[in-house]
């Protein structure tokens, strides 16, 4: 099924642009307006889209693996279990990137990259959205925020 | 459309002349402009803020932007905004620029905008030489985004006050700011505005960070939790 830009949906009538939801699977349009239509099928789309991503990572034969994370081959050539080194996306304000701290603890990785990532002691560590505790152990798929506070000044 | 920004100092008297031209010339639609401070700019502001004349900060900038863009309805309103008076200000179907420095006035606001049924809230502040921007949106009374108050406790139980409960002494002491570092914090807001003008994607990462040492920008996924 393609997928409708904007503009050719604008160059169609209401009647048309339900009835190619209608026939993508998009319900629920059908009393709409014309521009809630677009819009309303325009989201639709996105979602199936990532929808079809997910099912597409389904098919990885890391499939069991919960969540998504990156690794990178660092050693070829080693023995099976040392050739890829799998990381956490960590961040603070502005400042991320990806480290290998998986399996260690929320106080060690603030201890590690304190100056990197400019992480202040008051920061709180929010684990996929969560707050969590110093002790905390990351896993595979986590991702690290240190929430930093919003900016005071303006005036 | 009425698009009304709260505070006129390093960030707002940038940020409502990018917005205006923007207004004048790109867009059809009919738009009030509403400058909102109860501030004066003064001499001492020479080095960060964008005005012609010494004065309030929402007549004079109001005067400005209306000699340049004719075709733009512009109100000022020469009071800072607080609990009593919001109310005149901001309406539903809004879109509001919050560029104050005090955490204070930004829970009021969202406080507030929580409250009506549809309206958009961006909000911006930098420290030194970073900072961020929030977005808050509802839509049909539905929170899309999270308000300012969700994931800063700070803003939730602010220390900070009101520039109407400061001092002289305390208005004129305040922290060092960079030019650069209000600009950063306008130019996000106006990208900010653009996507939510033009983008039919949902925004699920309504927070964005900017460091100006490390060259660094970020955009973080914020949800909204549930009641």
């Amino acid at each position: 099924m393609r997928n409708y830009t904007e503009r050719e949906l604008e160059k169609m009538t209401a009647k048309q642009i339900k009835k190619i939801a209608v026939d993508a699977g998009c319900t629920g349009i059908y009393k709409m307006s014309k521009d809630d239509a677009i819009e309303y099928f325009m989201n639709w789309q996105e979602e199936r889209n990532e929808e079809s991503e997910l099912v597409d990572d389904l098919k990885d034969p890391l499939a069991g693996v919960a969540g998504r994370f990156k690794s990178t081959v660092v050693n070829p050539e080693g023995a099976p279990g040392t050739r890829v080194s799998t990381t956490v996306q960590v961040s603070c304000g502005a400042n991320a990137g990806p480290f290998e701290v998986i399996g260690r603890t929320i106080a060690e990785v603030s201890d590690l990259l304190r100056e990197v990532l400019n992480i202040e002691a008051s920061a709180t560590p929010l684990v996929n959205g969560r707050a969590v505790s110093a002790s905390y152990t990351l896993k595979v798929g986590d991702n690290l925020e240190y929430l930093k506070p919003a900016g005071r000044k303006g005036c | 459309m009425k698009i009304i920004i709260v505070g006129l100092g390093g960030v707002g008297s940038i940020l409502s002349s990018k917005i205006a031209r923007y207004l004048a010339y790109s867009t059809k639609e009919m738009t009030t402009l509403w400058l909102v401070d109860g501030d004066t700019y003064e001499t001492k502001n020479y080095e960060r803020q964008e005005f012609d004349l010494l004065g309030n900060k929402a007549e004079i900038k109001a005067a400005q932007l209306s000699s340049e863009f004719a075709n733009l309805s512009i109100i000022s309103y020469k009071e800072y905004i607080n609990a009593d008076n919001i109310f005149d200000v901001i309406t539903n179907k809004s879109i509001v620029f919050l560029c104050v420095d005090n955490h204070k006035t930004r829970k009021i606001v969202s406080e507030y905008c929580s409250t009506l049924q549809d309206i958009v809230l961006i909000s911006g502040g930098n420290e030194l030489t970073d900072g961020n921007v929030q977005i808050y949106m509802r839509k049909g009374g539905v929170d899309k985004t999270p308000s300012l108050l969700a994931y800063h406790p700070e803003i939730q139980t602010p220390t900070d006050k009101l520039p109407s409960e400061m001092s002289c002494e305390e208005l004129a002491s305040s922290q060092p700011q960079l030019y650069f570092a209000n600009l950063g914090v306008a130019t996000i807001m106006c990208w900010a505005f653009y996507n939510i003008m033009f983008s039919k994607k949902p925004i699920t990462k309504p927070e964005i960070y900017f460091d100006m040492l490390t060259m660094a920008i970020s955009t973080q996924t914020r949800t909204v939790q549930e009641k």
